[in-house]
């Protein structure tokens, strides 16, 4: 069906100042909906430029991700949920490290007693520290850049991230020590403790990556010694677990003590 | 040279994300959006804020915009729930269902009549002899397209209220029809 009928310029203008009555009113809106001459010489006011601003802001914001919505939800202010959840470990690195972590479960379950173990407690305990490594270090994370350049605690975003990689990570962990058989099911999270948060304290004089290298190459060290003449139960029994915690200790000390240095990642 | 899209064609690229068909639809529809929508509420921000609801939600909702209707009617129906939402959260501005100019006068104005007569033919008229309250809910529900429960709200009388004008005022009207066309 074809228009021959357009609303002449007075009953618009009359209806664009709303100075016409609703009943005439309701003409020219019904045929406005059918008519795009006559819509097009509606005048475009100022302020939609503005509202367009608006809904350009509104849609081209990226959706907030499923984690910052649950992080919100258990209370973490707005800016602290962007931060952790835009940490790169959320990404698929993390997902990676996991999969390391599980796959070597497998094969310690595989092999039982003896060298599966063994791969077990040298591999496993550095999962975490890498995870936390990678959920801060700033080769890996291009939005870190201009968080860093607000006035954000760098110790606030390591420990958040850090959080909320351990509670998300929290169950795989448990999961992981049912699955190993013997003493060191649930010990290997003391050495993992140790690592990590030396990995922490150290990233305040090299880069997060570099200070899980030194570390990763030290424990490899120190199991290795251990295997010489012992059984893998030894590498968490009662003194190596207390060097553990002394160690887990002393390094977080150290961490709050020289947080002001965390800046310093990027002298790679 | 560039190739005019049409609104459903506009509609299909918004769906796939294509924020310059938004940008043009937006040119093509807000204006006149804006001016109705104004004429539903007095208050320029909320007035505004509706709108760039309206066009936040084409922009999700564009993928369920079936192509058989009109776009315009679309936008509409979009764009006054948003109001209705917009003014649920302030109170203080009211639903205009009737604009306060309008004097109400037993037969409308000559060019009002052809006006009317153009678009509605005799229903016009016969709208025009309606109480404000019952031209409110006529207004509301069956031009704007609110549900009973969504005019109820904007109007500020019980949904049941509601119901009771509208049929009242259709039944004014089907008299009023029948006098004029037996």
């Amino acid at each position: 069906m074809t228009t021959t009928w357009h609303v002449d310029d007075a009953a618009l203008a009359r209806w664009v100042d709303s100075t016409d009555g609703s009943i005439s009113g309701a003409s020219v809106e019904q045929h406005l909906l059918s008519c795009e001459q006559c819509r097009a010489r509606v005048p475009a006011e100022p302020v939609l430029d503005a509202v367009w601003a608006r809904v350009q802001d509104v849609v081209e914001v990226p959706p907030v991700s499923l984690l910052e919505r649950a992080l919100r939800r258990v209370g973490l202010p707005e800016a602290d949920a962007r931060i952790v959840a835009v940490s790169p470990a959320f990404r698929g690195a993390w997902l990676i490290g996991l999969a390391t972590l599980l796959a070597f479960v497998t094969v310690a379950g595989g092999y039982g007693e003896g060298r599966g173990e063994w791969v077990f407690l040298a591999v496993a305990p550095l999962v975490p520290a890498l995870a936390i490594a990678l959920g801060y270090d700033p080769e890996l994370d291009e939005a870190l850049e201009q968080e860093c350049a607000t006035p954000y605690s760098r110790l606030r975003l390591v420990l958040l991230r850090s959080a909320a990689l351990l509670v998300i990570a929290g169950p795989v962990f448990v999961a992981t020590s049912l699955a190993v058989p013997g003493t060191i099911a649930f010990w290997w999270l003391a050495p993992a403790a140790g690592c990590t948060a030396l990995v922490l304290a150290l990233s305040t004089w090299v880069a997060p990556l570099t200070a899980v290298g030194g570390v990763a190459t030290t424990w490899f060290v120190i199991v290795a010694s251990i295997a010489q003449g012992g059984s893998p139960a030894e590498v968490v029994d009662e003194r190596w677990v207390a060097v553990y915690a002394t160690v887990c200790f002393a390094a977080l000390v150290l961490l709050v003590v020289r947080r002001g240095r965390l800046a310093t990642w990027r002298a790679t | 040279m560039t190739v005019t899209r049409s609104d459903a064609e506009l509609m299909a690229d918004i769906a796939g994300r294509d924020l310059a068909a938004l940008r043009e639809l937006y040119d093509r529809h807000a204006a006149w959006l804006a001016v109705r929508l104004r004429r539903r509420c007095n208050d320029a921000e909320v007035v505004a804020d509706a709108l760039q609801d309206t066009f936040v939600a084409v922009w999700d909702e564009a993928p369920r915009f079936r192509g058989d209707g009109e776009a315009a009617a679309w936008l509409w129906g979009i764009a006054v729930r948003r109001l209705v939402s917009r003014l649920r959260r302030r109170r203080d501005v009211a639903f205009l269902a009737d604009l306060p100019s309008y004097a109400g006068p037993v037969a409308p104005a000559a060019e009002e009549q052809v006006l009317l007569s153009v678009e509605y033919g005799d229903l016009g008229t016969a709208l025009a002899r309606l109480s404000p309250e019952m031209r409110a809910v006529m207004q509301a529900v069956v031009l704007d397209g609110l549900t009973t429960r969504e005019a109820a709200k904007v109007l500020k009388v019980p949904e049941n209220t509601v119901k009771t004008r509208l049929h009242r005022a259709k039944a004014h009207l089907r008299t009023d029809l029948a006098e004029v066309t037996p």
